[in-house]
């Protein structure tokens, strides 16, 4: 070996001194088309993933609308009366509930005497 | 070159890499030591450069800001196999296989060196890479990158004066690490 000849600290110089030496734009072994390629694959990639991502999206508010239209077609004034009613601000929750008949509300409960009683 | 790879143009992106690729590879090289990691980092730089061109607002030269992308992608992954180095110590001390790392030797063919200086070179990346990685890297940008302290500064983020501290400190612990080399050799 010929840095056998050398002192330890003569051989350190002379491996530093390589340094200088050094050329950082020599030729290297790497290939341009490797980048590309990889570049593509990777536009592609983005672009069937923004794609999809769009049809979710798309899928995603036809389904929202959809279920919002039905839930306003359930509660939208079916008839004119409710119709009239919503747009003089009578509609209550009183005027939604069914009719009861006075007679059924108030009338005693009568036995089968007082019944016969009063007719 | 800058208007075609804004706009996309595979023609300018073939440009920027012939343009750069032997630089990137080294600067590369230069951190990771191994020439498998050097080509997968100098890629993804290129990568990396391709897709965030709409950031380089133009105020320094195109190379500074790709260096600046290569220096940041080298020091990711020498930060990674630090994290794999730990964690295969904890499955070592477990008993366990260690997982997945390999010391990254220096033993590999920097295209800018001497065909007669290589078994020189493997023995100074050897003594390099055993430095501390601040240490480490200020060194290599300055004496392989040929970076000023001023830049070497602004691109580590530390002061001028850390900086020439970190380098006085890498070639006195060098050149200790050469001398007690080859002592034990002859």
């Amino acid at each position: 070996m010929a840095h056998s000849l050398l002192s330890a600290s003569e051989n350190a110089a002379k491996t530093l001194a390589i340094l200088n030496e050094i050329d950082p734009s020599a030729p290297s072994p790497f290939f341009t088309e490797r980048v590309l390629c990889r570049h593509n694959r990777e536009t592609q990639r983005l672009s069937s993933s923004t794609t999809n991502f769009r049809l979710v999206g798309v899928v995603g508010l036809l389904l929202f609308s959809a279920n919002a239209f039905a839930l306003d077609a359930e509660t939208t004034p079916q008839t004119s009366t409710e119709r009239e009613q919503r747009a003089t601000g009578q509609f209550t929750a009183e005027t939604q509930l069914p009719p009861i008949a006075w007679e059924q509300a108030h009338a005693p409960n009568l036995t089968g005497q007082a019944k016969h009683k009063s007719l | 070159m800058l208007t075609g790879l804004r706009a996309g143009d595979e023609k300018a992106y073939r440009a920027l890499i012939d343009t750069y690729k032997d630089r990137v590879y080294n600067v590369c090289l230069g951190y990771v030591y191994n020439t498998e990691d050097a080509e997968d980092l100098a890629q993804e730089v290129f990568l990396e450069v391709f897709r965030s061109i709409g950031n380089f607002k133009g105020e320094s030269c195109l190379y500074t800001w790709v260096y600046r992308i290569c220096v940041t992608k080298s020091l990711e992954l020498i930060r990674r196999r630090k994290r794999k180095k730990r964690s295969g110590k904890v499955y070592s001390l477990l008993g366990m296989k260690e997982m997945g790392y390999e010391p990254a030797a220096a033993r590999f063919d920097h295209p800018g060196v001497r065909l007669e200086n290589q078994e020189r070179a493997t023995i100074l990346f050897g003594a390099i890479e055993s430095l501390s990685e601040n240490q480490r890297i200020a060194f290599s940008m300055h004496n392989l990158e040929g970076k000023s302290y001023a830049e070497i500064s602004d691109l580590m983020g530390v002061s001028l004066s850390s900086v020439e501290s970190l380098i006085f400190r890498a070639k006195r612990n060098l050149r200790k690490k050469l001398e007690h080399y080859y002592r034990n050799q002859g």
